[in-house]
């Protein structure tokens, strides 16, 4: 397999707000060539878009920031140097975020319709991830008897790695490998990490800076700490113990452990001054040990969902469990999850086991989403944001290709002319609104 | 089916969002399922909550029950019985098997003529004509409510009325999921907040119905409202000393949700700390941009002042005292310890009422949702589905 196509990305009117939204996309590994023009809009504009295509680096075209009527002399150009029209796109300024830039960039470089039929099903799953959940997962899905298949993040250089196809046909090229799945599982959790420092004599102090999934650390460090002489103190922003939780805070507090509630310590020379919130004045404490609890979110992460064409920001949305809100890819762990839950491994089963259902079936005929073209005001919004393709404009008129469609929900959400519907029992299509901030019409 | 046996595999007690997911999950995999729900209709305390985000989603998952409710009604595998009370439940050869009873419809739509000598005989306002239709409520009937009465009955020219009609059924089941929710801490029962005595007090129910449209409450542009939070739960007297894990998130939505609707009234959250929110939920980057003013404090009482609601709270080392027009008591979940038919499967108890899996899944029995203990909508779907899991493993239910 040769090199993945690039797109060359220009930003017009490359000031203020423009440059904000647009500036991160320029980084993409896809991204062959960009370039920051004060307008290319104009003539002059235009001249140095097409010497730049001529040059034949790249294979796709993206303008981000100018106005969407210019899409046609873009694809004029585009076509004297071998690009056709489809992969070329404008993201107008009306429309000025990351995001649907993003969602741009992955419509021009998409290969997956021309080269992977919808006949080509397969019923694999492939978990991605590592951690407690991602373990449960993988228990889960052999205890479900799926075919699944798991790829630790290490093995796989994301940043080279390339995922076509969609539900039912996913193919990711890692290297040398191919990988072919029906659905995707990412699964990753925050690492919790514990610093100790020691200072000669004193008090105890442990120090929270993380989330509930850090309870189970923290606890036990202040369990260790109440054995020793010298008082204990717990350092919290927020106390983590939700729910059942609580039986635990109030159990330590009776132990002995002493809660402040600080934004912020100095610790100086093994003596430390917090200023509570509640007690409203400092507090100096002599410390002895002073150990810190906090988590992190893995580097992978971020990799492997802009290898799936996701923005770090996603997170699973409440339809259906794990729901990234792009068709047959699904994610969890507490990483990946907004709430926080005490049992993130519980979550990943429910997730493997919800999938159990789709996985086996053969590629729903989706609802389409449907124009009016009454109300359509041919702005060519859900053409440019569609991540399938499935928007065409003829013959004066819009119309969604029912092949591409796969009923996400986004041109629905995006829509100005409220003029795209979808059969409102459709989760997907919701998830899909929801995702891209808005509701279902 | 009046009287009849039906077959199914699965039984599943509660039609709250731990009951549903549970059941929709089993009925995607091919397995027979009979839902029992004691309320008239399913969806357990969602269908009493509000969709907390308009205008833009804040995640609440109240949108995600009805959807489920309507995959429930939807599936062929599943018989929905609601209205049903137990009556005994006996177990045969690992074969659960349910005696239920529902209350008939008191007026038989067949014969009633509509001519309304009903509504006008009830003392208590029970009867009603709604639609052109005649509804009984049965919470206010006083014969039902076990006092004498049953003047409808007499003055019925047709004989349409029979107010203790009552069908027996009895289901069957291999396994039982138990997802019978959990209570709200009833606000009366903490006395110092003046709930039912001081006007403008209310509970986050009330609230939710407020929301939805359904009821009066003195909210708006320009006036004052308060939320306190921790009612009824983190509480050593009343209620549970447990967290309720879900009311900060709750309440926050709801007071982000008002403020959307009136941004010039004034809120007020008493809160003892955020529990369970997390970064990315993004609630409390939310209410950073909003002018909603964070008290950590639980007040003391609350008390009529010129027919508003007062708060007296600690405030460093003083005491303060606030007026309000609308004070929100953010209830906590409890357990349900009356719960006839926990009682009789002996499902055991952790040491504040909630209930434990302890040798429950050697016969058969599984637990999902906030009768384990109080948790969200979201985290009651995943245990629903978890526990469908478990049951299919127990029937030995091939996969694929
Ligand atoms: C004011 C308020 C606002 C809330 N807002 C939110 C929110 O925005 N987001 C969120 O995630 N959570 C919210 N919650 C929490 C949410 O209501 C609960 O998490 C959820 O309802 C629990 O679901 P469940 O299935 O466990 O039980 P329930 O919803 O309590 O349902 C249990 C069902 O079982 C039935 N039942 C009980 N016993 C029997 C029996 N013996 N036989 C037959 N049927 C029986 C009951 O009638 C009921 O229908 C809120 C709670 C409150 C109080």
């Amino acid at each position: 397999m040769g090199e993945p196509m690039k797109a060359a990305v220009f930003i017009c009117r490359a000031h203020g707000a423009n440059l904000v939204a647009y500036r991160g996309l320029l980084k993409h590994p896809r991204v062959g060539h960009s370039e920051m023009l004060p307008s290319c809009c104009s003539e002059e504009g235009r001249n140095h878009v097409q010497l730049h295509l001529l040059g034949r680096t790249t294979q796709a075209l993206l303008v981000l920031g100018c106005s969407a009527f210019e899409l046609k002399r873009y694809q004029d150009i585009a076509v004297l140097a071998g690009i056709p029209p489809t992969r070329v796109a404008v993201v107008p300024f009306q429309l000025r975020t990351s995001h649907a830039a993003e969602l741009a960039l992955a419509r021009v470089l998409d290969d997956r319709e021309a080269r992977f039929p919808a006949e080509a099903h397969s019923d694999g799953l492939c978990l991605i991830g590592e951690g407690v959940s991602a373990d449960a997962a993988f228990e889960q899905a052999v205890a479900e008897g799926l075919n699944v298949v798991r790829i630790a993040p290490g093995d796989v250089d994301w940043n080279e790695a390339r995922l076509t196809g969609g539900r039912g046909h996913f193919i990711l090229e890692a290297g040398e490998v191919m990988h072919h799945f029906g659905l995707a599982l990412i699964s990753f959790d925050l690492s919790v990490e514990v610093d100790r420092s020691c200072f000669g004599e004193g008090d105890t102090v442990v120090v929270l800076a993380g989330g509930e999934e850090c309870l189970r650390s923290f606890v036990s460090e202040l369990d260790g700490a109440l054995s020793k002489s010298g008082k204990v103190y717990a350092v919290v922003q927020e106390t983590p113990f939700s729910g059942d939780g609580e039986i635990l805070y109030q159990d330590l507090q009776l132990r002995g452990v002493t809660f402040l509630r600080a934004p912020d310590i100095k610790v100086f020379d093994g003596s430390m001054t917090v200023i509570d919130e509640h007690l409203g004045c400092p507090l100096t404490i002599k410390v002895r040990d002073l150990v810190t609890v906090r988590s992190s979110r893995p580097g992978a992460v971020d990799e492997v969902l802009k290898a799936f064409g996701m923005p770090p920001s996603r997170r699973p949305i409440g339809l259906v469990p794990g729901d990234s809100g792009m068709p047959g890819v699904f994610m969890c762990g507490s990483a990946l999850s907004a709430r926080h839950e005490d049992d993130p491994a519980e979550l990943s089963r429910a997730t493997v086991t919800s999938l159990v259902g789709t996985i086996g079936s053969p590629l729903p005929r989706i609802p389409l989403a449907a124009i009016d073209t009454e109300r359509c005001s041919n702005c060519l919004t859900c053409l440019r944001l569609c991540p399938y393709g499935a928007p065409y404009f003829s013959e004066g008129r819009m119309h969604i290709s029912a092949e591409r469609c796969q009923g996400c929900g986004m041109c629905l959400a995006a829509c100005p002319s409220m003029a795209i519907s979808m059969p409102p029992s459709d989760l997907r299509a919701e998830a899909g609104a929801i995702k891209m901030g808005g509701g279902l019409k | 089916m009046a009287g009849g046996k039906d077959i199914a595999k699965v039984v599943v007690v509660g039609g709250g969002p731990a009951g549903l997911a549970c059941a929709a999950e089993l009925a995607v995999r091919g397995v027979s399922v009979a839902l029992l729900e004691k309320r008239g209709s399913l969806g357990g305390r969602v269908q009493d909550l509000s969709c907390k985000g308009k205008v833009r989603c804040r995640q609440c998952d109240v949108c995600r029950v009805h959807r489920l409710r309507s995959q429930v009604l939807a599936s062929e595998l599943i018989t929905v019985h609601t209205r049903v009370e137990l009556e005994q439940v006996e177990r045969n050869n690992g074969r659960y098997r349910f005696d239920l009873v529902r209350p008939n419809d008191a007026i038989n739509a067949g014969l009633c003529s509509r001519c309304g000598k009903c509504v006008e005989a009830c003392p208590t306002g029970a009867m009603t004509k709604a639609a052109g239709k005649i509804v009984l409520d049965r919470n206010s009937c006083r014969s039902i409510q076990g006092l004498e009465c049953e003047r409808c009955v007499s003055v019925c020219p047709v004989g349409a009325i029979d107010l203790f009609g009552e069908e027996h059924l009895s289901v069957n089941g291999n396994a039982v999921v138990v997802a019978t929710g959990s209570l709200e801490f009833p606000a009366s029962e903490e006395k110092r907040l003046g709930f039912g005595e001081v006007s403008g007090v209310m509970t986050s129910m009330d609230l939710e119905s407020f929301l939805e449209g359904k009821m009066d409450a003195d909210l708006e542009n320009g006036k004052k409202a308060a939320f306190i939070l921790c009612v009824g739960s983190r509480s050593s007297s009343v209620g549970t000393p447990k967290c309720s894990s879900v009311c900060c998130k709750y309440s926050l939505r709801q007071a982000l949700t008002l403020k959307e609707m009136f941004p010039k009234l004034s809120i007020t959250m008493f809160i003892m700390d955020w529990r369970g929110l997390s970064d990315d939920d993004g609630l409390l980057r939310e209410l950073a941009t909003t002018d909603i003013q964070v008290v950590r404090s639980r007040p003391a009482e609350i008390f009529s002042e010129g027919g508003r609601p007062a708060v007296r709270y600690e405030s460093g080392n003083d005491v303060e005292c606030q007026c309000y027009d609308t004070v929100v008591l953010s209830v906590g979940l409890m357990p349900d310890l009356d719960d006839d038919t926990l009682s009789q499967m002996a499902i055991p108890r952790d040491p504040w009422g909630d209930l434990k899996d302890e040798n429950c899944a050697d016969r058969g029995v599984f637990l999902a949702g906030s009768c384990r203990g109080p948790r969200d909508i979201g985290h009651c779907v995943a245990d629903g589905i978890v526990a469908a899991h478990h049951a299919m493993k127990h029937l030995g239910v091939d996969h694929g």
